[in-house]
């Protein structure tokens, strides 16, 4: 029976260690985010304010549980002396029926809009909003940079790392620093 | 008789309840555990560059390598490589706190750490992509037969002392670890124009391809045309030189988490320089230099094979064959074939306990044909190196405390069976500090020079003695190798501290006492012995503050006290300088414009009497576009020369390095 026991305990702490090495990525992709808005500054003719006066409006598209991670990871829900706001927005629309005028309102008045366990339709849907963006663009589903979206987070082998679409970003109404464009992996648009 | 109570198949209520609890603490404790980590993100503070090198790898999730490791560790990032106008690798290196880089000629370069620095690199290991360049037969790295595509290059990491246990017996005083982006991340064009005064010419091409879903390639190709390093007077020296070089490399993912790589490569280097020893007439005492033309020929092929059989279990495996033919000099001339295998296993039994271990062995046959006043006894020969590795690594008390044990085994054809273990451990009370120690031991093995070489250091008249005029006859003083040199022989023990401190300051620092023994030395009758031993301490200290995205400032200082005894100790002792400082800072004026700067200090070299030396270099970078951009350098700005190492063994006059100017176009697209 302790045979059994020690089988039991073993394999929970297996099944855990593999939750906490995903929960751990997880961990990271925040971290780089909250890089990536350090690295970032908002053009002054960009409907989103950057100032310090101004909470940064995260909206998390397609995951809700990514919202709680991120809610979590900030002490005192602040980063940069600056209050996060944060946005669950599990689906842009129904099935058919055109994004609603809240939801793009939600979506536009975002310092970043991360899309995350989601579809390639609520990708257009994001791109459509504006071909001069301001807000910075990011997801960690495969091909997203490629497919026109800013910075995308990707786990290279044994690493989480970041591939760049240099010309999204500078369509649009921010400027990134280059330093995150020179980290990361360079991609460039489909035709 | 046993009673029902005490029956073992029959658990009793206690048990059962003792049971019942164990199930629920195995079920609860690892939720309380996530609950826990679940309000903090122990990343949050980590820069982007700091980010990429998590690995996410170990059966404890994910290890931080760099700030939790128990090793002096410096990773030169691929920003740093961009951002310090450096264009070679042993350049490159001058970013290191601990390592002393000298400039000898144009084509040459002395490089050492930690107190010791002897023939140009020969107490440190360098390895691409795992493929080692230590040149078994001169017992040096080549500095001048190896370069890359420095945007190829995906990080460059430096363990300053001894890494033995992992990578053996050249890893004595630190191994420089380079490794390149795959093919997958090289995809593209990427084109690099230098031009220059002292760079005259540097020419880079890489393109990089598709053949299938999984499989990538790249081949790329680089021409360097090098200038002349100065005379005391200002005239140009007799040592530039050119190197070019092609590769490519192949990556597969392969199903089943199976990775191969190939890679390939060749390189040509033609260097003026070196200085071939002959009498000179009318003289008791002396040499005639003659300037000569060194070439050396270099190709290799290097496959790897990774597999990820599960989160606790993996391996690789690597094979590599390289031929390299030098020329030195008027006429001697060395030519060596080295086959290495390398396979390394590494495998968690649980979440707090991971073994590495892994074999390896590397033969080298040599054929060397012998000048005048040099060569090999035998003139050829086939050495070999068998090792075998274990290393365990154990954390204690959820991850805050590790301890690092193992050994390498190793039997060479010159000095036998060797062992070399190291200790290491860590405490890190918190994510942002780290404390670590280690105790080690390492050898360098004998090389093929200093067991079975002869040369003339230089000619005597024997009518010097009898008081009489030059009578033409000439005795030569040969240094030469008896042929039973032991290995050298270090206990290294190393201290060391790293922080975050508030501000986004991050602090490492590190202290050594290395004791050295049987250290390769020559005597006064001009034998290659082991009569040398002695002591160093140090330490080395480096600062990182980011003070705002825009800005980045580095400062670094080491200090390194050598004392010898024995055979040519004053000239070890006085070889290193004690003190290196360097400040770097790269700051973005706007989001296409940046300017880096970079200030590094050198202490006096009391050998060969190269004065201290402050060095600026400052470069401004415009991206032009998303895809380009321009860069006009200037290094050695604060003199017009300065002389770094005066090698008279190289070069018959000393040579002093200019101050230069470069512009460089680099292009994506």
């Amino acid at each position: 029976m302790l045979m059994v026991v020690m089988l039991w305990l073993i394999l929970a702490q297996q099944v855990q260690a593999q939750d906490n090495q995903s929960k751990q990525i997880d961990q990271i992709k925040v971290a780089y985010m909250a890089n990536f808005i350090r690295f970032t500054q908002w053009d002054k003719d960009a409907n989103v304010k950057d100032n310090q006066a101004q909470p940064w409006i995260i909206t998390i598209v397609g995951d809700s549980a990514f919202v709680k991670d991120v809610s979590v990871a900030f002490p005192n829900g602040k980063f940069l002396d600056r209050p996060i706001v944060l946005v669950d927005l599990p689906a842009l629309r129904d099935e058919d029926n055109p994004i609603d005028e809240q939801t793009q309102k939600k979506l536009l008045a975002s310092h970043v809009i991360y899309l995350r366990n989601s579809n390639l339709r609520d990708h257009r849907d994001i791109l459509s909003l504006s071909s001069s963006p301001d807000f910075l663009y990011l997801s960690d589903m495969p091909g997203m940079a490629k497919a026109g979206g800013m910075i995308e987070l990707c786990t290279l082998k044994t690493r989480v790392t970041f591939k760049v679409n240099a010309k999204a970003i500078r369509n649009a109404k921010i400027r990134v620093s280059s330093k995150v464009l020179r980290l990361g992996i360079p991609v460039t648009s489909n035709p | 008789m046993t009673s029902p109570s005490q029956c073992p198949h029959k658990p009793s209520t206690v048990n059962w309840l003792r049971i019942a609890l164990m199930l629920c603490l195995g079920l609860l404790l690892p939720q309380l555990l996530t609950a826990q980590e679940q309000h903090e993100n122990a990343f949050l503070n980590l820069s982007i560059e700091e980010l990429g090198q998590l690995d996410v790898t170990s059966a404890t999730g994910v290890e931080e390598q760099w700030f939790r490791a128990p090793a002096a560790i410096y990773v030169i990032t691929p920003e740093d490589i961009q951002r310090t106008g450096h264009q070679t690798l042993p350049e490159l290196l001058r970013l290191v706190p601990g390592l002393d880089v000298a400039h000898a000629t144009s084509n040459q370069w002395s490089i050492g750490a930690r107190g010791i620095k002897g023939n140009y690199g020969d107490s440190l290991l360098m390895l691409i992509d795992g493929r080692s360049l230590y040149d078994p037969l001169l017992g040096y790295i080549r500095w001048n037969t190896q370069d890359l595509v420095l945007n190829d290059i995906k990080n460059i990491e430096v363990i300053r002392g001894p890494g033995a246990t992992l990578w053996g017996s050249k890893a004595v005083n630190g191994v420089i670890n380079v490794t390149t982006k795959s093919a997958r991340d090289t995809q593209g064009w990427y084109l690099s124009g230098i031009g220059g005064n002292k760079q005259r010419a540097n020419i880079s091409a890489r393109y990089g391809g598709q053949i299938d879903d999984n499989t990538y390639f790249k081949i790329w190709t680089k021409y360097a045309n090098h200038g002349p390093s100065k005379k005391i007077n200002g005239q140009d020296h007799y040592d530039d030189w050119d190197y070019y070089s092609s590769g490519f490399r192949i990556d597969t993912e392969a199903p089943d988490n199976l990775t191969w790589a190939l890679h390939g490569g060749f390189g040509f280097s033609d260097q003026l320089g070196g200085m071939s020893t002959e009498p000179a007439p009318n003289t008791h005492f002396g040499v005639n230099s003659i300037i000569g033309d060194n070439q050396s020929l270099n190709y290799f092929l290097h496959a790897t094979l990774k597999k990820q059989v599960s989160d606790q279990n993996k391996w690789n495996a690597s094979a590599s064959y390289q031929h390299s033919t030098e020329k030195i000099r008027t006429d001697l001339k060395l030519l060596r074939d080295t086959f290495d295998l390398d396979y390394r296993h590494r495998y968690a039994t649980s979440d707090t306990q991971l073994f590495v271990w892994g074999a390896s062995a590397r033969m080298s046959t040599d054929h060397t044909y012998q000048s005048t006043y040099a060569e090999y006894i035998p003139d050829e020969e086939l050495t070999y190196n068998f090792s075998s590795f274990l290393q365990s690594s154990t954390t204690f008390f959820d991850d805050h405390v590790s301890v690092i044990l193992g050994s390498k085994f190793e039997y060479n054809n010159y000095s036998g069976f060797e062992i070399q273990p190291s200790i290491r451990a860590t405490w890190t009370p918190d994510s942002n500090n780290t404390i670590w120690g280690a105790v080690s031991r390492a050898v360098r093995t004998p090389s093929r020079s200093s067991v079975d070489a002869r040369s003339t250091a230089f000619f005597v008249d024997p009518s010097l003695l009898l008081g009489g005029p030059p009578s033409g006859f000439y005795l030569p003083a040969v240094i030469a190798a008896n042929g039973d040199v032991e290995s050298e022989k270090l206990v290294s023990y190393e201290l060391g501290y790293r922080s975050r401190l508030p501000g986004n300051l991050t602090l490492d620092l590190a202290t050594y006492f290395n004791h050295y023994t049987d250290l390769v030395s020559i005597s006064n009758t001009f034998d290659i012995n082991n009569n040398l031993a002695g002591e160093v301490f140090g330490g080395e200290i480096n600062l990182v503050w980011t003070p705002a995205p825009t800005l980045r400032v580095e400062a670094g200082y080491s200090y390194a006290k050598t004392s010898m005894h024995g055979d040519l100790s004053d000239e070890v002792q006085a070889s290193y300088p004690e003190n290196h400082f360097h400040l770097r800072s790269y700051l973005d004026i706007n989001q296409d414009l940046e300017c880096n700067a970079a200030l590094y200090y050198t202490g006096e070299n009391r050998t060969f009497s190269a004065d201290p030396y402050l060095r600026l270099d400052i470069g401004m970078t415009w991206r032009l576009n998303a895809n380009t951009s321009l860069s006009l350098w200037g290094q050695n700005l604060l003199d017009n020369q300065h002389p770094e190492l005066i090698d008279v063994f190289q070069m018959p006059e000393p040579t002093e390095v200019p101050r230069s100017l470069y512009l460089q176009l680099n292009m994506t697209f």
